[in-house]
């Protein structure tokens, strides 16, 4: 799988002192660009999300593969302790939970009527939608499309079955294929076996980052199950 | 009563996150949808929802009339008033 990153935006919550983070450039969420009566909807999820989606994609059309492993969790885990309780359920808060609310706000936001995809697939979630993304750009149903993967730390009640480190993160590329004689990026599995205790590992979407900000020849992504080689091919 | 209208008001600030409102900001005659306050449907659920919770009352979403009690926080105020338990 061959592709292009034109640009990339990453944000990750400034108070969070995780060993390998250092590398990546902290800026504040802006979402100047929503208006105070929607933006006031948003929870932290949605907003670093919107605000990398924004970041890359700007005012451009352009159809969104977003990603993440879990959602909104503390928004939905939210949700299930008000069931639990038998209390009435926040509409808002229900109809923001679901796992493409925020892409469909960032549609509505811009006006923008491109496929818009959301995605989940446990801790290789972000690798599923390069894959998914890859595959609507061969097929030429666009030419270039925004990639977004935002996922926040578990609640603490479910923090138990934490099985990597626990990053509030956002992470949106703008991807298309290589022209000729143009560098670009390659991604391909690989027979990996890491002596780590992969509970100590960045997400996958992290570690995806970090190699992109250090524009790194080559770099082993890997979590529990499975690893593949991403290189960067000079043009 | 004036107590009673400063409460939704503050109600109204924190169960729709209005960001930088006070209790000031709104007027006690003032629509609270579309051209006064902005509010939107969904806001209309939410409030519905909190009002509920706050002063036990019953709101039947299928009648006309709720319209009209939704109308401006005076409406909301003599609503809850004759109704709550």
């Amino acid at each position: 799988m061959e592709f292009v990153v034109d640009n990339f935006s990453v944000w990750i919550a400034p108070e969070q002192q995780i060993s390998g983070l250092e590398s990546l450039p902290y800026q504040d969420i802006d979402l100047s660009w929503v208006a105070p009566m929607q933006r006031r909807r948003l929870s932290p999820f949605m907003k670093m999300a919107l605000h990398c989606m924004h970041k890359v994609a700007g005012e451009q059309p352009l159809a969104v593969n977003f990603s993440s492993r879990h959602g909104d969790l503390p928004k939905t885990a939210g949700l299930l302790d008000a069931i639990c309780i038998q209390d009435a359920l926040s509409p808002t808060a229900f109809g923001l939970s679901v796992h493409n609310a925020a892409v469909g706000i960032f549609s509505i936001l811009n006006n923008n009527t491109a496929a818009m995809n959301a995605i989940a697939c446990g801790n290789e979630s972000i690798i599923s939608t390069l894959f998914d993304s890859y595959a609507r750009l061969y097929t030429q149903q666009c030419e270039q499309l925004i990639l977004c993967h935002a996922d926040r730390a578990l609640p603490v009640e479910y923090q138990c079955f934490a099985d990597e480190l626990q990053v509030d993160h956002s992470v949106a590329l703008s991807l298309r294929l290589a022209k000729p004689g143009e560098g670009y990026f390659s991604l391909q599995p690989i027979e990996f076996e890491s002596t780590e205790d992969t509970k100590q590992l960045l997400p996958i979407s992290l570690q995806f980052a970090i190699a992109l900000v250090n524009k790194t020849p080559e770099t082993i992504l890997f979590n529990s199950q499975d690893a593949w080689m991403l290189t960067f091919h000079a043009g | 009563m004036s107590e009673l209208k400063n409460k939704i008001k503050l109600l109204i600030i924190s169960s729709l996150d209005l960001e930088d409102m006070t209790v000031a900001d709104i007027e006690n005659d003032q629509p609270l949808f579309v051209d006064g306050l902005g509010l939107d449907s969904i806001d209309a659920l939410e409030l519905g929802l909190a009002i509920k919770k706050e002063f036990n009352v019953k709101i039947d979403a299928n009648s006309e009339q709720t319209k009209a009690h939704f109308a401006s926080v005076d409406a909301l105020a003599e609503f809850i008033e004759n109704n709550r338990s």
